[in-house]
């Protein structure tokens, strides 16, 4: 009798925890539509990721501060330490940010994968972010295309300002892309906002002059006449 | 259920005037308030160190002293000899596991509260707002403390108490690493091996289902589902793990 | 009534293979209202007696019974005392604390528990030291709590292994003097020893034990001769018993 008592008890036991699987699963699903599921490169840092995140942060913020001229050497070192706080942290997103900042000028490449990286992982990451790669492609890189994809990114963010319409559309025609810089220099120029229509205007008249100058698009060509002769 | 009670009153009882109890707390008090003087290397994210250094000490200490109090209260109890005392008095053993567990909980979760309310009013101060959404992950703190006493105490109904705290430290380390066995099985071309895996899985507690500090801190939202849902995860894990404990110490003698 | 009652009681050991026989075929009755010492050399299985009574630990064969019930009913307890062999209390307790520990298990009232617990401090002289820790307490003093914590709950049937033991004439005497009380308000007591001048004192009946075997039990006033002392007596069946045996 005892020991059927004992076995009893196993038994209901192991019921329990073949009842746990499905719950399990549950909440794994749940942690998935939520942007919380543990991710395969995850750190294995029994549960302490935030926290050894901000030591090796604070690491990196000193051996900033011990730079006394930085160099291509040192900007491949603090990004190294920069993707090793985010694979810790991924949601630190003031890690992308300073990171990606520092290393700009000497490492822009590694600069635009820590703000991939952010982007990836962070799917409320907001404008700023996006916006620092777009300057950082554009500027540093000279890569308008890329940099023409940032801002339209950033500009679709709820609440983006203005400017980031105006970068895109700079971008576009640094790219070479006239035709597209030329749609979105209108769609400024017909919008609300005074600062944009201003800017827009007179944007307008300088990629109109260009296409008329170059291209040899007939459909673009008359597109420019258009706007210039709608314009002054 | 009065006995239940009364032998976990005595647990806190005996566990209360135990200094080093007190010397976790206010060590993980003492780290929270010193934290708030790291703004100058930070750069700017104190508030989040802030936030973080809190939750996991109060993770750290709650993991420390629910293994220790879960992996001494029955040994205790048999190397001493009070349970013979105890066992020859209207007790069943039931009701001797059950308050010995209900003790170590109770003793868990007073530090962890008597933590948690000092870490809300020194980030309050720090940060003139109240933070009550750092109540999400404390609590699931508290569920995992609970998880963490119920192996402490399957393992002491069979082990001394150094054996078992070394055991439930294993469990809760590979706790906290198991979710990564699924990821590991899909690769594995071998049957014996997924299968094997899984059971492993499934077998330990998921500790990574308790850990939402670093989306809270962030001030990512945490869906109450989730936060229900891995209370009653815990729950029955606690249960599995005690009805074991009760199978193992039915046929235990005690001299 | 018989308080107890056992029935081929046997209890091995096993340890790395080996088998010790620590009860062979114990076939022991004890009437109600009397002090019953069970005595026997060091190892003779006085307290595997006492453990597989009280659920200790679980006898290899045979069964037994206290006030007429089953070994394992738990409702038993209610009416039994035990004051164990060198007895081992929690030490960050106050003697009050101990008590009402004890009084909440047999779930007596709070406000005849308080009553009961001044009362049996006052019996062993225990009420200046109610507060002390009992890591604070000597030898003496813990025997005397180990006593209240027995009576805490009015048992008829009380069990006490070796309770003179290590402690200075006063203490044996004090302790003598609480054993005799306790058969005079009726209730049984069954107490081991090896100190047979005491037994001799104390005991209406005895059982001796040697190596597992009940040797001889019985009331003490037909068992000895006028002039025979106890230990004379024990020392003749223990050595009858292992002439027998060879």
């Amino acid at each position: 009798m005892k020991s059927s008592k004992g076995l009893v008890q196993v038994i209901i036991a192991v019921m329990l925890l073949v009842g746990l699987m499905p719950l399990g699963n549950t909440l794994n699903n749940i942690k998935k539509d939520a942007g919380l599921a543990d991710r395969f490169i995850q750190r294995p840092v029994l549960g302490f990721d935030n926290i050894a995140a901000d030591v090796l942060w604070i690491k990196t913020i000193q051996y900033m501060a011990s730079i006394k001229k930085a160099d291509v050497k040192s900007s491949n070192i603090i990004y190294q330490m920069f993707e090793r706080v985010t694979d810790l942290d991924p949601l630190f997103t003031a890690a992308y940010t300073f990171g990606g900042l520092a290393i700009a000028h000497k490492a822009p490449a590694k600069s635009l994968t820590l703000f991939d990286k952010a982007i990836a992982h962070n799917p409320n990451i907001g404008w700023r972010i996006p916006m620092f790669a777009g300057v950082v492609s554009m500027h540093n890189m000279k890569n308008y295309d890329k940099s023409a994809k940032y801002f339209a990114f950033a500009s679709e963010v709820k609440d983006s300002p203005m400017f980031l319409k105006r970068m895109q559309a700079l971008a576009k025609a640094r790219a070479g892309d006239l035709g597209t810089a030329l749609i979105l220099w209108e769609s400024l120029y017909n919008s609300s906002d005074s600062a944009s229509v201003q800017i827009a205007k007179r944007e307008l008249v300088r990629v109109a002059a260009e296409v008329l100058k170059t291209s040899t698009d007939n459909k673009l060509r008359n597109k420019a006449d258009r706007v210039i002769k709608r314009i002054l | 259920m009065s006995i239940i009670l009364t032998i976990a009153q005595s647990v806190y009882q005996k566990v209360i005037k135990s200094k080093i109890l007190y010397v976790i707390v206010v060590f993980c008090l003492f780290a929270i308030a010193y934290s708030t003087l790291y703004s100058a290397v930070t750069a700017g994210e104190e508030t989040k160190l802030m936030k973080d250094i809190g939750l996991a000490g109060i993770a750290v200490a709650a993991m420390l002293i629910s293994i220790m109090v879960g992996s001494t209260a029955i040994p205790m109890e048999i190397e001493s000899r009070t349970i013979q005392t105890l066992i020859s008095k209207p007790v069943k053993k039931h009701e001797f596991i059950l308050g010995q567990f209900l003790g170590a909980v109770y003793v868990s979760l007073l530090s962890i509260a008597i933590m948690a309310v000092g870490f809300v009013i020194i980030l309050a101060i720090k940060t003139h707002m109240l933070n009550l959404v750092m109540f999400k992950p404390l609590i699931l703190i508290c569920f995992e403390a609970i998880v963490l006493v119920a192996v402490s105490v399957l393992f002491s109904t069979f082990c001394s108490s150094m054996v078992s705290s070394i055991l439930a430290i294993v469990v809760y380390i590979a706790g906290h690493l198991s979710y990564q066995i699924p990821f590991l099985v899909e690769r594995a071309g071998n049957v014996v091996t997924k299968f094997v895996g899984l059971l492993l899985y499934y077998a330990l507690p998921n500790f990574q289902y308790f850990n939402v500090k670093a989306p809270v801190a962030h001030g990512i939202y945490v869906p109450w589902g989730l936060i229900f849902g891995v209370i009653l995860y815990g729950a029955i894990y606690t249960a599995i793990m005690l009805l074991v404990s009760l199978a193992i110490f039915k046929n235990k003698d005690f001299a | 009534m018989l308080a107890i009652k056992t029935e081929s009681l046997t209890k091995i050991y096993k340890s790395g293979g080996k088998e010790t026989k620590a009860l062979k075929d114990l076939n022991l009755q004890v009437s109600s209202n009397q002090i019953y010492g069970f005595l026997g050399p060091n190892g003779a299985g006085k307290t595997t007696t006492i453990n597989i009574l009280l659920g200790l630990t679980a006898p290899t064969a045979g069964t037994a019974w206290i006030l007429e019930k089953q070994i394992g009913n738990i409702e038993i307890k209610q009416k039994i005392g035990f004051l164990p062999q060198s007895p081992y209390f929690y030490e960050s307790f106050s003697s009050v604390e101990l008590l009402n520990f004890y009084g909440k298990i047999f779930k007596i009232p709070r406000k005849e528990r308080c009553k009961k617990i001044e009362e049996l401090l006052d019996m062993v002289g225990l009420t200046e030291s109610r507060k002390i820790p009992l890591r604070k307490f000597s030898r003496g003093m813990l025997q005397r709590i180990g006593i209240a914590q027995t009576l805490i709950n009015d048992p008829d049937l009380v069990f006490f292994d070796e309770p003179i033991a290590g402690l200075d004439p006063m203490g044996r005497k004090e302790v003598m003097d609480t054993i005799l009380n306790i058969k005079k308000q009726g209730r049984t007591v069954f107490f081991c020893s090896h100190v047979l001048h005491d037994a001799e004192m104390l005991c209406d009946s005895i059982g001796i034990l040697n190596k597992g075997k009940l040797v001889v039990s019985g009331k003490l006033k037909d068992l000895l001769d006028p002039k025979e002392s106890l230990e004379e007596y024990f020392l003749k069946s223990i050595e009858k018993k292992e002439g027998e045996k060879s």
